[in-house]
This record gives C-alpha cells, structure tokens and sequence, in this order.
C-alpha cells in the first residue's frame, strides 16, 4: 500500500450565521470573496505548507494538492504552484496534483510545460493528475460545460504527446490548434509522470483509465464504500476484457481520516471539521454541479436518481462515520476499517484527508502523527506481500 | 385549430415541425426553453398563416446536437431548412433565443425574409443591462426570472418544480442545445448590432414590459439599429409574452402583418 496525505487548505472561517441557507446557499460560485482575509490567509497557507511538508518527515510515500476554483472549500485555484512550493521543501516523497482542470485551462501546453518543470526539478517525484472541474467551475471559469468532456479529451492527447513525441509536430484538434507542439523541458520520469484521475461516479471515466493504452489510476472520492466497490470492480472488469489484471495500484480512495487516543476522544475532535466539511464546504447547487452538458443527458438521469447518495447536508455525524464518507477513531478502530476496505475493495492507494475543515493545526498534528505511527506501519505490514508483487511488476 | 406533427430531413438531421393554418407561410423559431407544443398563440396566427414551427436540433423532438455549435450554424441550418421546405421568403417570427437567430437570418440572408418579428429576443450586448442567467437559477428561481406572475398555473406548467420524466429529457436537451450557443458570450453576438442595418425586411419589435431575462433597453438597441422597425410592449408580461399574453401578442403581431 501507499499513503498520501491529501489537503484542500479549507477557508475554515465563513460567516457566523453561514447555516442560513437562504443566505448562503452555496459555498461556490456566488458565495462572496469579502469573507477571503488575505492576513489570516497568510498565516493558514503557510501553516497548510508545514503540515504537507511534515508528511514526508511521517513517512508518507506522498503528498496531494488540488485544484478548485472560487469557493471556501479548497482555496488552490493553481494547484502546480502549491506543488512548485513543495518540490523545493521536500526532497523523497511523491507530489500529486490530483489534478489540473484541463478544459478550464485554454491552453494546455502551459499544464505540459508546468508539469514537465516540476517532474524536472523535483527529480521524478510529480504525479500529474488530470480533472474535468467540477460543474460550479464552469460557471466560475465561463467555459462551456457542453465541451467539457471533448476538451478534456483533446487537452489530454496533445499533453501526453507533446511530452512523449519529439518536437515539434503540428497538433489540429477541434479545441486547440498548434503548428509547433515542441515543449522545454521535457518531463524526466519515462514515458511520463504517472497520471491519476478522480472520478465522482461516471463509468465511461472508470473505463476510460482502464484502458490498456492508459492504465491510469482512478481515485474515488466522498463516495459510500458499495459505490467505490461498484466502480473498482468495474475497473478491473474492464482490465480483464481488456486481457490484463488491474493492478491494486491503478485505484485510490480518498477519505477523511482522524485518528486520536479513543474512539470517542477521536468523534468529539473530529466533528466539527468533518461536518463543516460535508455541511459547509460542500455546500453545492445542483444547478452548479452539473451544467448544462456537462455529461450525457442520459448520465445526469441516472445521477438525478442516485442524488441522494450524494447528497451530505442530509448525513449526520453517525451516518458519514458508519457509511464510510470518513473513518474517526482510536488508532485499532482506524486500522481495522482499513484493512477491511483493502481487503474488500482491493485498492492501494489511500489518499488521507488529515485535516478538513475548521480542525486546527494542533490536532492535525497529533492526526497525523498518530495515523503515521500506529496505523500506517501496521497497514504496510499486512499488505506487504501486495506491495511487493505490484510495485515490481509497475 | 388543425394542425399536426411532421418530421423532415435537413442535411441529414431529423428535425421535428409543427404546422398548422393556412396561408403565406409564417416560421415560428422557439427560445432557449424548448419547444415541440403547439400553443394557443399559433392558433391565432394560423387563422390567416400557414404556421411552422420545427424544433431547433438538438432540442427534444430534433437530432442534431452535435451539428451546432454556434449561432451561425443555426442560420445555415434554417436556410437549409428553408429549402427542404421550398419556402422563397416566409414572414420569421423568433422568440428569446429564437428571436436572436431571426435577427441573424435577416441580417445574413435578408432576401429570406419578409417580415421580421422579434420578441423578447436575445443576441446583442447591451452595456449594464446583461441578459440573466437562466443556467444556475433553480426552478423557483427561474420562475421568478421568466414570467410576470410567477405562481400562476401556467408559469408552474412550464417550468414544473419537479419535472416527469418526459418533461426532464426536455429540460435536459433544452439546456444543453442552448448553452452550447450561448454560454459564452452569453446569448449574443458581439458583431450583431454593428450588422443590423442589413436587415431590409419591415420588424416588428415586441417585449414582455416585465421582462427580467432580456432588459427592454435591448428592445430598445434592437429597434435603434435596424431602420424600418417598430416596438410594442405586451401588458402583463414577463420574458415570454407568447405564453403570458398571447392574446394581446398575437393581436400586435397580426396588425402589424397585416398593415
């Protein structure tokens, strides 16, 4: 197994009366930026830097930083430049960029080029992922959510060329159009950085990274576990139609994790954050998640019918521990959970969120020190024999 | 009044029409919302007109969604369709988005056209006074955006809270249809309005006087740039006076074809 400790850097301090939700009813797109205090702001990135500097002290294989845009959710709208910040602090761990938002970017030569320099001078530790944006972003970004997926599609393409031709070709899509595709510097790690794509439920995506020509690892994000279990089993269905054996290392589940000396020492630390963030920072308008066509008509039919799945203002505390949309308790409690959904859902990849929300950074020290040392060494232990069979064959 | 469903071929894309009446052949181009119904308003007009309606592609009823991806697209097709159907020079009446096609037709074929009436049409930029946005508003919201009387029987109907599965598919469509031609810029033309002296045909210009989506000082620009035109507002009317108001919209309409 891998461990990665994800951040968001949250905007924890959002108006006192923010649970009026007819004042506030999103925390994107309209939600003002008069609430964004640049001096606090100052103090919370750098305190965010320390603590995913401090995971490659932990031991951690990774750290993961990504991109959103105009929202109190996640304050990274340019996820490469928290990355840049990171290469020159840390010099073993992997850092992922899970991911860039292709189709908001008009030219995705600049994500090949920033990429491609960080790859460099970190010395091969980037991970490149690559995201769609979610639906608010569209409305925050102007791009027109109906091309998102085409977009996405052709930005890819020119991207993994132009890091794995030799320049310069010319590059005619529909999007984007370049007679010299000719990218300094080229990425070090060969064919490329390794490439991971969040998902949030649609299949043509999960069997899109399976393809053999990709192999991209999937990540499934806020999802109950028999939803992640119906995507991961999906992936490796489509890799055995496909004549190969997806390897554990092609999925990766991000989750909430807090860890403290008992379980209920660890729900009454834990609560705040974890229901700011499912209650607060994920405060979305449906009419903002999925734009006009952002996925097939048919798609948002059947997403309209599973909304309630995803539909958190409705999940207490209780309900987001039990069902899996987090996992709170004592070092044994978090253990346990885990190894069961490795062993249930076979992924080996784990991206921890250790702070969410309002958690002050006291307590996502003490998180992250305890998953480090009483849950992550036991993990790799009893996975051993999966890491040693995969990591040789990748 | 008589009238029924057909379903043609332009350039390849099935395309749903509505036709009703008799008389000089009158086109009918629906808005962002959708279309596909014949509405008691077409039967006040079908009295002296041969009423067609198609459905824009991409829009419930029609093929082609991926055959459009802008404005102009759209006028080709019309003038495609306009030959599939042998009509020389239709009198072209366009609603909100179907307005802002009417206006570009008039501007790029006006010998296709003649009479133009626009109502409560989309397509120019106007400096402070944008066109809402009709994406990100709920229903409720939209509701409130759209019609003069937002809780009336007919404002819930056309814009339902929670919409069959029949009504969704139509939503959905719509949304897409529009957004990919109007998302950005948002429902105009940045060219149009330095265009608009090309339009030769007599234009009737005829907004809802409670219009929140389209502000009437586009009325206004609309009828400033193109030189035989005149405006009426429709009493007791949000953005969609053909609904709304039918009555008092097709009686100006009717005048004005007829004078």
């Amino acid at each position: 197994m891998q461990f990665f400790m994800f951040h968001l850097m949250p905007w924890p301090d959002v108006p006192e009366d923010f649970d009026d939700l007819s004042k506030y009813p999103s925390a994107w797109v309209t939600l003002s930026n008069r609430y964004y205090d640049p001096v606090k702001g100052h103090q919370l990135y750098n305190t965010y830097l320390e603590q995913l500097e401090y995971a490659e002290q932990l031991g951690f294989d990774g750290a993961c930083v990504n991109e959103h845009h105009q929202n109190t959710y996640g304050t990274m709208p340019a996820p490469d430049i928290i990355a840049a910040m990171l290469t020159r602090r840390t010099t073993r761990m992997k850092i992922a960029i899970v991911g860039n938002a292709l189709p908001l970017r008009d030219h995705p030569l600049r994500v090949a080029e920033e990429i491609a320099m960080l790859d460099v001078v970190s010395g091969g530790r980037i991970i490149s992922g690559f995201v769609r944006g979610i639906g608010n972003e569209y409305f925050s970004m102007g791009i027109n959510p109906t091309y998102s997926q085409e977009r996405f599609t052709e930005a890819h393409d020119l991207i993994i060329r132009a890091w794995t031709e030799d320049g310069p070709f010319q590059f005619e899509g529909k999007h984007y159009r370049l007679r010299y595709v000719n990218v300094w510097p080229r990425p070090m790690q060969k064919p490329h950085p390794p490439i991971w794509i969040p998902g949030f439920g649609s299949r043509e995506t999960v069997e899109w990274c399976a393809h053999p020509s990709r192999k991209y690892a999937y990540m499934a994000t806020y999802m109950p576990e028999e939803m992640i279990k119906f995507f991961f089993d999906l992936y490796r269905e489509s890799a055995s139609k496909h004549g190969y054996e997806a390897s554990p290392y092609q999925m990766g589940h991000l989750i909430p994790i807090y860890v403290a000396e008992t379980d209920k020492l660890a729900q009454e630390e834990a609560k705040s954050g974890i229901l700011w963030l499912y209650h607060k920072g994920l405060r979305l308008k449906w009419e903002y998640v999925f734009p006009p066509g952002y996925v097939s008509v048919d798609s948002m039919k059947r997403t309209t019918a599973n909304a309630a799945a995803l539909d958190w203002a409705k999940m207490d505390f209780n309900y987001l521990n039990d069902k899996g949309y987090c996992i709170v308790g004592s070092p044994e409690t978090v253990r346990q959970r885990l190894s069961a959904y490795v062993r249930e859902l076979g992924f080996g990849l784990l991206l921890a969120l250790l702070q969410f929300g309002d958690l002050p950074h006291y307590r996502v020290v003490k998180n992250m020190e305890l998953f480090a040392t009483q849950v992550m060494p036991k993990l790799r232990d009893e996975f051993r024999t999966m890491q040693q069979k995969w990591l040789k064959a990748a | 009044m008589d009238h029924h469903e057909e379903f043609i071929g332009v350039r390849g894309i099935r395309i749903k029409v509505l036709r009703g009446g008799s008389g000089a052949p009158l086109l009918y181009l629906h808005g962002a919302g959708g279309a596909g119904v014949w509405l008691p308003f077409f039967d006040l007009l079908a009295k002296d007109f041969t009423v067609l309606a198609p459905v824009h592609p991409g829009f419930a009823g029609s093929d082609g969604y991926d055959e459009i991806d802008d404005i102009h697209d759209l006028v080709f097709h019309y003038i495609n369709l306009l030959d599939t159907l042998g009509l020389e020079r239709p009198i072209v009446i366009g609603s909100s988005l179907g307005g802002w096609l009417a206006a570009e037709m008039a501007v790029h074929h006006r010998e296709r056209v003649s009479k133009l009436v626009l109502i409560d049409a989309c397509g120019l930029k106007v400096e402070g006074k944008p066109i809402a946005d009709f994406f990100a508003p709920s229903p409720p919201e939209l509701r409130r955006l759209v019609f003069h009387d937002a809780e009336s029987e007919l404002a819930r109907a056309a814009v339902p809270d929670t919409p069959s599965a029949e009504q969704l598919d139509a939503i959905l469509r719509a949304r897409q249809a529009a957004a990919r031609i109007g998302w950005n810029p948002f429902m105009y033309d940045p060219k149009l309005r330095q265009r608009l002296f090309r339009i030769a045909a007599p234009t009737l210009i005829v907004w809802g006087e409670d219009d929140r989506l389209v502000p009437i000082e586009h009325a206004k620009a609309y009828q400033a740039g193109i030189a035989n035109s005149q405006f009426r507002a429709i009493e007791k009317s949000g953005h969609v006076p053909v609904l709304e108001n039918s009555t008092q919209t097709a009686r100006v309409i009717m005048q004005f074809l007829k004078s």
